[in-house]
């Protein structure tokens, strides 16, 4: 078995998340997924064929999605009718998310996107994907510190758009058991 | 790999990102114990994780579209491109057999990875604390021969096993002031990973055990204890740091009590 082409089939899901991550559209999403993929054959000469595939794939996928927003200089503000179907997308299918308030995550969503495309990268790439921040560096071509202030600056923008806008939903941050215990008490009084 | 690679809040961030060493994890969390508007932020980013992971999780799992497919389709992009053709076999055939087996399991891994620390809180209840501790006290105390795995008489080596398997140094209680003397300790599996038991007994062939094991409760520190009975046997337990302790024995709840506080002073 071709190991690149083994290691280029098996990233194709987490490509396509993070890609959709970065453009909030399916269909945008596999376009660059698939843009990605067809540079990675052409260029695989340059894959020294050692480690995992995964960082240099999600180099180039970041680069043609730098490329592409300095090309067309139209960044469209997405609507929040597709928000919403995202969000509740996500949450109708994914069990793994009931600790996390509908609210929350609606204004997570609408947060990331608002983040600019340097601090999206390393936000993503790091939290969602689960890379290393050397590895980030080395994908984002920028130095450890960098990626360390960019990161820093997406979470707390990040933490300002869902936690300021919205104050009522403070008591469902905590999500251990009193805290739910807490609005059953209000309700006998 | 030198102990500066971070400063500050850039710690906080290496310790939510898994960049740390377990000597540095273990500083950051005595210092969120004592600090907790850092705490409260690192909660934050930590949240912040899972909601990202919650949001996309679905495209993880869900099938990609034919198109992307690097070459089962005859009409797709890549066959277009003529510096291409003498790989479109070797793809195909990578891929029919991949989309059938290694994918699934790809798949079902990253889906695994993406289970955090926070989302294993919930299943560390309180009541599900208590039960294997009290089930292992059960089970060992009344054993003649072997009631423990390490004796006593290598205490150094056994606090140093077990801190080394629960990722946090352990010091193992001095109970004798209550009348218990060290019989020694045994690691156990848990639904957190590796659990400790020491094993003490009394002039009088008694027998306590104190339990721990990982609670993944992120939660600062509460300073209650909670009781539990079954039967004769009492239990007190409470978290600390990222560990739950239990005190269980077959004695007087006063007593018990007595030796849950000088065992909680200890720790």
């Amino acid at each position: 078995m071709d190991e690149f082409l083994d290691q280029l089939t098996k990233s194709i899901p987490v490509l396509r998340r993070y890609a959709y991550a970065l453009v909030k559209d399916s269909s945008k999403a596999d376009d660059l997924v698939q843009d990605c993929l067809e540079r990675s054959l052409t260029k695989r000469h340059q894959w020294k064929g050692q480690g995992s595939l995964k960082p240099w794939l999600y180099r180039i996928l970041s680069n043609i999605h730098l490329n592409h927003y300095r090309q067309s200089k139209t960044n469209p503000i997405h609507l929040p009718a597709e928000l919403n179907e995202r969000t509740s997308m996500g949450l109708g299918t994914d069990t793994t998310s009931q600790q996390l308030d509908h609210l929350y995550l609606r204004d997570l969503d609408q947060a990331i996107t608002q983040l600019p495309d340097d601090q999206k990268q390393v936000l993503l790439l790091v939290a969602l994907e689960g890379l290393s921040y050397s590895e980030v560096a080395a994908i984002t071509q920028v130095p450890l510190g960098t990626v360390m202030s960019r990161l820093s600056r997406a979470r707390e923008a990040l933490r300002k758009s869902t936690t300021t806008q919205s104050p009522t939903k403070e008591p469902l941050v905590r999500t251990d058991d009193k805290s739910v215990r807490k609005p059953a008490i209000r309700r006998i009084k | 790999m030198s102990k500066n690679r971070f400063e500050g809040s850039e710690l906080l961030h290496a310790y939510v990102d898994g960049e740390l060493s377990l000597e540095e994890k273990l500083r950051v969390e005595q210092w969120l114990e004592t600090h907790p508007d850092d705490a409260r932020m690192v909660a934050e980013w930590q949240k912040q994780n899972q909601g990202l992971n919650d949001l996309f999780a679905t495209k993880i799992n869900e099938p990609a579209p034919e198109t992307l497919s690097v070459g089962t389709d005859s009409h797709q992009p890549l066959s277009q491109n003529s510096t291409l053709p003498s790989l479109l076999p070797q793809i195909a055939a990578s891929f029919l057999i991949l989309a059938l087996g290694v994918a699934g399991g790809w798949f079902g891994r990253d889906y695994l990875n993406n289970l955090t620390a926070e989302q294993t809180i919930n299943l560390a209840t309180h009541q599900s604390f208590a039960q294997p501790a009290m089930e292992a006290h059960w089970i060992y105390t009344p054993e003649v021969r072997h009631p423990v795995e390490v004796a006593q008489n290598e205490e150094d080596h056994l606090a140093k096993w077990l801190s080394y398997r629960l990722e946090t140094p352990l010091t193992i209680p001095d109970l004798t002031a209550q009348g218990f003397d060290l019989m020694g300790g045994r690691l156990l599996p848990s639904g957190t990973g590796p659990a400790a038991q020491f094993m003490y007994e009394s002039k009088e062939g008694s027998r306590i055990t104190i339990y721990l094991s990982k609670s993944f409760s992120n939660t600062p520190a509460e300073a209650a204890f909670h009781f539990n009975q079954a039967g004769s046997t009492r239990a007190f337990y409470w978290y600390s740091g990222n560990l739950g302790y239990a005190v269980i024995g077959d004695i007087e709840r006063n007593k018990l009590f007595t030796i849950v506080n000088d065992v909680y002073q200890q720790l």
